[in-house]
């Protein structure tokens, strides 16, 4: 069986954390530079505001409605992200944090137990411990799991596929709204008289897989609950995340810097694949058993978030700033069982001319280790300014039209740093 | 997993000072750090400025140093006393007036300073 589970409206539920006057009041989370809205609570939603709202727009209803507008925290976000995912990894024999605020929970042998209460007792331990509201899709694949998550608040926050009207609910779920299948696919889908769930999932497979290319394939299975090996990619995303459990615990410094290396490749070219610069990097490093540990000697858990001063696809710059986060969170001596980074704040790519790295080649190793070294000189855990060395030969340039690179960020609404700087600690009276 | 790059020589002999994580943090995820800005309330050792070590996964227990959330959206220190309904937890103010804690953030289990 597979769970799903989102963080409801995640951005906006960070920065209520640490704000309980804002517990039942209109929250909206704007984009890098604050252009447009990205995340709205359900308060906020339920005013009419929408996601991708332009900001300059929307800037005085917002005030006539008193919703509270905050400029992106990634660093916040990036930190609460974590703490989910270790409580995730608490309650599932495996985990895979699919994006910053969506995770999928493993549980391969487990048959003789109630998944519906085990995802009851997940929501309400997020709540309690990390102050964040989730919900829950129970099924035997990730794209049902999806699907149910998407019917979960229906559901009082859990929605089991086992305990649904199932060709009832796939009759009255869009076929552009499945995992896989987005609305480019919908005008394909319509040709074939294709417009619910249902009708998807009784598409016969070889046209699937004519029509729809292998990804379709896979997605009418998944509808009828056979799971994928590779399962589809999402159309847009704001975040990119590679993690590994290792095979075997890993305990030195050089076998984890290759491991990152390969992550943080991985992640790049699916970013500038999507033709996406990103502002944030995290990584994650632990033993196995981090959370709750039997024996504290021998378990470890941390992580590093770094802001760069502007969006970049470039993965030198990317890769040393990882590096260095890396380092500073490791500690010998423990025996590491996974290694996690994570690419924040996806915006579109201005600055794509720049095809300075070649992701191909037999040299890149190699070329690896050299960025790495040389990127020795980043010389801080938490950005803002202090990594301009891994960004030089980048943002030392003007682009072709002669623009200038937006080194400052306009970010009118930042809330604190509450978990990552001491100078900016949430206060008790 | 495959190795690359020569191994250092010092490999497995490097010695890294502790970590006040180990000590302080039992539970990671739920941790979170927070400035004390209150008077001192020597009874519990917790004085003004200190940084408070708050773990939301710690079980509310009478006797215990707790952050609540109060209604006019601040957070409060708060000592935990039953409630006469035994399910619910109060607390004194500096007036010692009684409040029913209506939302727990926390419990506190250490305090870092610096003399």
């Amino acid at each position: 069986m597979i769970m799903h589970v989102d963080a409801n409206s995640f951005y906006a539920s960070c920065e209520r954390i640490f704000r309980p006057d804002l517990a039942n009041a209109p929250v909206a989370v704007l984009s890098n530079n604050d252009g447009i809205t990205i995340s709205l609570d359900s308060i906020c939603s339920s005013l009419g505001f929408k996601r991708g709202d332009a900001y300059f727009q929307e800037k005085y209803a917002y005030e006539a409605k008193h919703v509270s507008v905050f400029s992106s925290n990634y660093t916040l976000y990036a930190d609460i992200s974590m703490r989910l995912n270790l409580l995730y990894d608490w309650y599932a024999p495996e985990t895979e944090l699919y994006s910053i605020d969506e995770s999928f929970l493993f549980y391969p042998d487990w048959t003789n137990m109630s998944f519906s209460v085990l995802a009851g007792e997940i929501r309400a331990e997020a709540l309690r411990q990390i102050h964040i509201p989730v919900s829950v899709g129970i099924a035997p694949t990730k794209t049902l799991a999806k699907l149910c998550n998407k019917l979960a608040k229906k559901y009082g926050g859990v929605c089991n596929w086992q305990e649904l009207d199932r060709s009832a609910v796939l009759a009255s779920y869009p076929a552009g709204d499945v995992w896989g299948i987005g609305h480019s696919k919908t005008d394909i889908l319509a040709r074939f008289g294709i417009r619910t769930a249902y009708d998807l999932a009784h598409f016969p497979l070889d046209k699937a897989k004519k029509y729809l290319s292998v990804t379709g394939f896979r997605t009418v299975q998944e509808l009828n609950g056979i799971q994928s090996p590779a399962p589809p990619r999402p159309e847009n995303r704001q975040n990119i995340t590679t993690s590994k459990s290792f095979a075997k615990g890993v305990t030195n410094m050089a076998e984890l810097e290759t491991a990152l290396a390969e992550y943080m490749q991985l992640a790049v070219s699916r970013m500038r694949a999507e033709g996406s610069a990103c502002m944030i990097v995290s990584v994650n490093l632990m033993t196995a058993r981090a959370y709750c540990p039997e024996d504290k000697e021998r378990e470890y858990y941390n992580s590093a978030v770094a802001a760069l001063p502007h969006a970049t696809s470039y993965l030198p710059a990317l890769l040393g700033t990882a590096a260095k986060l890396l380092h500073s969170i490791y500690r010998s001596g423990y025996s590491y069982r996974k290694l996690m980074v994570n690419l924040i704040g996806l915006e579109k790519d201005a600055e794509r001319q720049y095809e300075l790295f070649s992701d191909e080649g037999p040299e890149k190793r190699e070329k690896h280790r050299a960025v790495m070294t040389a990127c020795d000189s980043i010389n801080s855990k938490y950005g803002r300014g202090t990594i301009h060395s891994g960004m030089r030969n980048q943002t030392a340039d003007t682009g072709k039209d002669g623009s200038k690179p937006a080194w400052v960020m306009q970010r009118s609404f930042l809330s604190p740093s509450y978990t990552t700087r001491l100078s900016e600690l949430p206060e008790v009276s | 997993m495959n190795t690359t790059g020569f191994p250092s020589p010092a490999q497995g002999y490097e010695e890294e000072s502790f970590d006040f994580n180990a000590l302080l943090v039992r539970h990671p995820a739920a941790t979170f750090c927070m400035r004390y800005t209150g008077a001192d309330i020597g009874s519990c050792g917790i004085l003004h400025d200190d940084i408070l070590i708050v773990d939301c996964s710690v079980y509310p227990e009478t006797g215990k140093p707790a952050v609540v959330a109060e209604t006019d959206g601040t957070f409060r220190l708060a000592l935990l006393e039953s409630d006469s309904s035994a399910a619910r937890f109060r607390y004194a103010d500096q007036y010692g007036t009684y409040h029913t804690v209506e939302r727990l953030f926390g419990i506190v289990t250490g305090v870092v300073r610096c003399l």
